[in-house]
């Protein structure tokens, strides 16, 4: 089996988890079942992960934190990919000061880790929703995109069937859209599952710092936080959200990976 | 040394504090838009005076025009006054100085840790590629890689540290017996200490510079001179060290000044995992509670480390890569 069959199986497997979530899950994920007896209980056929020390089930709690750890990670990407595009190209096309100036932006935005760029407005934001931290991830998720998709653009830009389409007097936003994004896509794909492997990294770092998802919404970062008291007693509750965490990156960089390896034979 | 190297750096440094100077900006205007002052949460709670809050903004100049307010802020923190803290009631500066030697201890370690093992992996991959152990490293290597920074510490704490009681739990020395040890028994003590999270923060770095590493040896073993190398008969040790290898490195050199502002991040959650008390976890809980003082710090502190880092890269590569030392 390839990287790619392996990584788009477990993708499959986790975006079906996630939907089906509701469905799947025992218990209703924020329920305290019973807590003078039913902390920390080891896995068991009606718990099958067991429970944590707040006496919620585990496997609905990571199950129902697939659904927001991914939920959260695509939505972050798309936002990521729909900037980082649109800046691309204006950027390619336009070229100039113009494109001078946003590469700058670009180059110095790339030198500071995301984890800092993403704290800062974190840090000065009231009240941390969720669309709020799809909007912080999606935001600082962008900008290795553009340097991408700008870097193809300009290379096209001197391709001669976009002169001659520009001889025609073809409008350049059909010119982009018809003649340009479709050669673009491979390359932005790749880039796009990657990133979703590393904003699920991200939002669970800074869940497990408690300024990511609110509780008690089940996010495999807080759920981590929530077994660090009881490693020893509870191995599970950290273990479980950890094993989560670890299969859902690592199966969207085995895609990116096999995907690029598939464009482009000779960069494995 | 030559002029050019200072001119090179003396422009970077210039454009360093220029980033600096930007970053500080961008925090007092974002700290600005958002609604309200640090004092907006007192003026709910009945018990304070009206009167009372108009004399705390007033001393603390938050009544003044942006503009003013601005103007002293950078006043202050060119001569090095970053305000005091609201949750810990003492300088900002005094919190720095006692947390950032302990991030840059636990940065230089990790450093140490990355490269050693990262480079020990990417050429022990490198020269056999294709084989089992190849591929075996691989997947050691992009497991690690896939795994979040603060949960691979807890495994290493959880076993290491509670289980087999290996290594202390957390902290940076030992709370009762540090102070009454030799000079010797003292460092060994903050060794101890050091050791999980370094390894964690060393470890997972390492997995991506493994990566890298295994991919440049790889390109340069198919270069000419590498051919060349083999086809006079020399020992094949010879050829991947001294031709291979001296090439392969350049690359990864220049990751290791760029290593230290992602080491830095990484360590914000690290430290928090072993309660190490350094500037990522004093930065994690200072935005937890909202302490805007050392938020600010903290971010013109990763700022400069940027700075550095970068700096540090460029240097890295001219000194391994004579070709650029007339770039600037």
């Amino acid at each position: 089996m390839t990287r790619l069959q392996v990584g788009s199986g477990l993708v499959g497997v986790l975006l079906l988890l996630a939907v089906l979530a509701p469905v799947l899950a025992t218990h209703p994920p924020h329920v305290q079942l019973d807590l003078d007896a039913l902390r920390n209980a080891g896995p068991s056929l009606t718990h099958p992960l067991g429970t944590d020390p707040y006496s919620r089930d585990l496997l609905s709690r990571v199950l129902h934190g697939a659904r927001v750890s991914l939920g959260i990670a695509v939505l972050a990407v798309l936002v990521a990919v729909i900037v980082g595009v649109t800046v691309g190209v204006v950027s390619g096309w336009a070229g100039g000061v113009l494109d001078a100036v946003l590469m700058r932006i670009v180059d110095a935005a790339l030198a500071v880790p995301r984890l800092f760029t993403v704290l800062v407005p974190l840090a000065l934001w009231e009240h941390v929703t969720v669309p709020a931290i799809i909007a912080i991830l999606g935001g600082t998720g962008w900008f290795a995109m553009s340097r991408l998709v700008r870097a193809e653009v300009r290379a096209a830009r001197a391709r001669p069937w976009v002169a001659a389409a520009r001889a025609v007097g073809v409008p350049p936003i059909r010119i982009v859209a018809r003649h340009l994004l479709p050669n673009i896509a491979g390359p932005v794909i790749v880039v796009a599952t990657m990133g979703i492997g590393q904003v699920v990294l991200l939002e669970a770092g800074l869940s497990y710092l408690g300024l990511g998802v609110p509780q008690p919404l089940p996010s495999w970062g807080s759920i981590i936080a929530d077994g660090q008291p009881v490693l020893r007693a509870a191995p599970w509750v950290a273990g479980s959200a950890g094993l989560a965490l670890v299969a859902t990156v690592l199966a969207f960089t085995l895609v990116g990976d096999g995907l690029r390896e598939r464009l482009d034979p000779r960069a494995s | 040394m030559d002029t050019d190297l200072i001119r090179f750096v003396a422009g970077r440094l210039l454009q360093g504090a220029l980033v600096v100077l930007g970053v500080a900006t961008l925090v007092f205007v974002l700290l600005h838009l958002a609604p309200g002052d640090p004092l907006t949460v007192l003026s709910d709670a009945p018990q304070v005076a009206p009167e009372a809050l108009r004399q705390v903004r007033r001393d603390f100049g938050l009544d003044r025009p942006i503009g003013e307010q601005y103007v002293r802020y950078l006043a202050r923190l060119v001569q090095g006054d970053l305000g005091v803290s609201i949750t810990q009631h003492r300088p900002v500066t005094t919190a720095l100085a006692g947390a950032i030697p302990h991030t840059l201890l636990l940065a230089a370690a990790a450093l140490l840790v990355d490269f050693a093992v990262g480079i020990g992996i990417g050429v022990a991959q490198g020269r056999r590629a294709g084989t089992r152990t190849d591929r075996l490293l691989s997947v050691v290597t992009i497991t690690l890689y896939a795994t979040p920074v603060f949960a691979f510490g807890l495994l290493l704490l959880g076993v290491f540290g509670e289980t087999l009681g290996w290594f202390p739990l957390g902290g940076s020395v030992d709370p009762i017996r540090h102070a009454g040890l030799s000079v010797i028994g003292r460092a060994m003590d903050r060794l101890h200490h050091l050791a999980l999270p370094a390894l964690t923060l060393g470890l997972v770095a390492a997995a991506y510079t493994a990566r890298h590493q295994r991919s440049a040896l790889l390109d340069v073993i198919q270069q000419d001179f590498v051919r060349a190398a083999r086809g006079r008969g020399l020992a094949e040790h010879a050829v991947l060290v001294r031709h291979a290898l001296r090439n392969a490195l350049t690359p990864t050199i220049t990751l290791a000044g760029l290593a230290l502002p992602a080491l830095l991040s990484g360590s914000v959650l690290v430290e928090s995992v072993f309660g190490w008390p350094g500037m990522g976890r004093l930065a994690a809980e200072a935005i937890g509670r909202r302490d805007y003082p050392i938020v600010t710090a903290a971010a013109i502190f990763a700022a400069a480390m940027v700075v550095v880092g970068n700096l540090l890269a460029d240097l890295a590569a001219r000194a391994a890569d004579p070709r650029l030392r007339s770039v600037r």
